[in-house]
């Protein structure tokens, strides 16, 4: 049931997005692989960047400026150093109304892409689109951090255990001495 | 000869670890101690010999902050 709403909406949105693409200059992106099922820091994703203009194909300069997810206080992800930094800064021409640009997203969390274009052909039409997506943890890692943690768990426990013993064992020797 | 110097060692030393006696806190205390050491060197240590080789292994573990 809720599968059932989400891709109602999904359309809806999809079709609103449609609606409004035909007019002026629209540039959107693809991806090759879905972002949601990608790992970072291991799978390169190519991303397709398209321009229309009045709903068809046409070139554009494109300044892409990409930005990583924020520094999160509370928990950090691997590559601290990375976060909440200006990845990608870059000027490209689309050919045929298409750019094409492979990217490997460093660690998890929510990506802000900001993408203006310029029209070849009409230079003083201008459109800019802010884009977010979030990439989950690869799941690799997920797994690991689990290990990680029972790991941590049992020796807790075994050492607690090999402790207490050794206390009561000590306790009984001091009460019958 | 030498042999005879390694068993005497070595019955000294038994002799030493089955009379020792520590207190169960002192016990618990240097096990902490042991363990925090181990997985801060493992986990966090900047040390470049150490960071080098656990590198990978940190940043496969989703939240170990590593470089
Ligand atoms: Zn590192």
């Amino acid at each position: 049931m809720k599968i059932l709403f989400q891709s109602l909406l999904l359309n809806a949105l999809l079709l609103t997005a449609a609606a409004a693409a035909t007019d002026g200059l629209q540039v959107s992106y693809t991806t090759e692989q879905s972002l949601a099922t990608i790992g970072p820091d291991e799978d390169v994703v190519k991303m397709t960047f398209s321009v229309t203009k009045d709903g068809a194909p046409s070139d554009a300069q494109l300044h892409i400026v990409l930005d990583s997810p924020e520094v999160n206080s509370i928990i950090s992800t691997d590559f601290p150093i990375v976060e909440g930094t200006r990845l990608f800064d870059a000027r490209g021409i689309t050919q045929g109304g298409k750019l094409e640009m492979s990217y490997l997203f460093p660690i998890r969390g929510q990506y802000t892409m900001r993408v203006s274009a310029q029209s070849l052909t009409t230079p003083a039409l201008t459109t800019a689109e802010t884009f977010t997506f979030s990439l989950n943890e690869n799941p690799h890692e997920v797994i690991n951090f689990y290990i990680l943690i029972s790991i941590l768990v049992s020796i807790g426990l075994l050492s607690g255990v090999i402790l207490a013993k050794s206390a009561i064992r000590q306790s009984n020797l001091s009460a019958t001495a | 000869m030498n042999k005879d110097h390694l068993t005497t060692q070595a019955k000294r030393h038994a002799k030493l670890t089955l009379t020792l006696n520590i207190s169960a806190l002192s016990k618990a205390v240097i096990l902490l101690a042991i363990v925090g050491i181990v997985l801060y060197t493992v986990l966090f240590s900047t040390y470049p010999a150490v960071h080098d080789f656990f590198h990978e292994l940190r940043h496969s573990l989703m939240m170990i902050p590593c470089h």
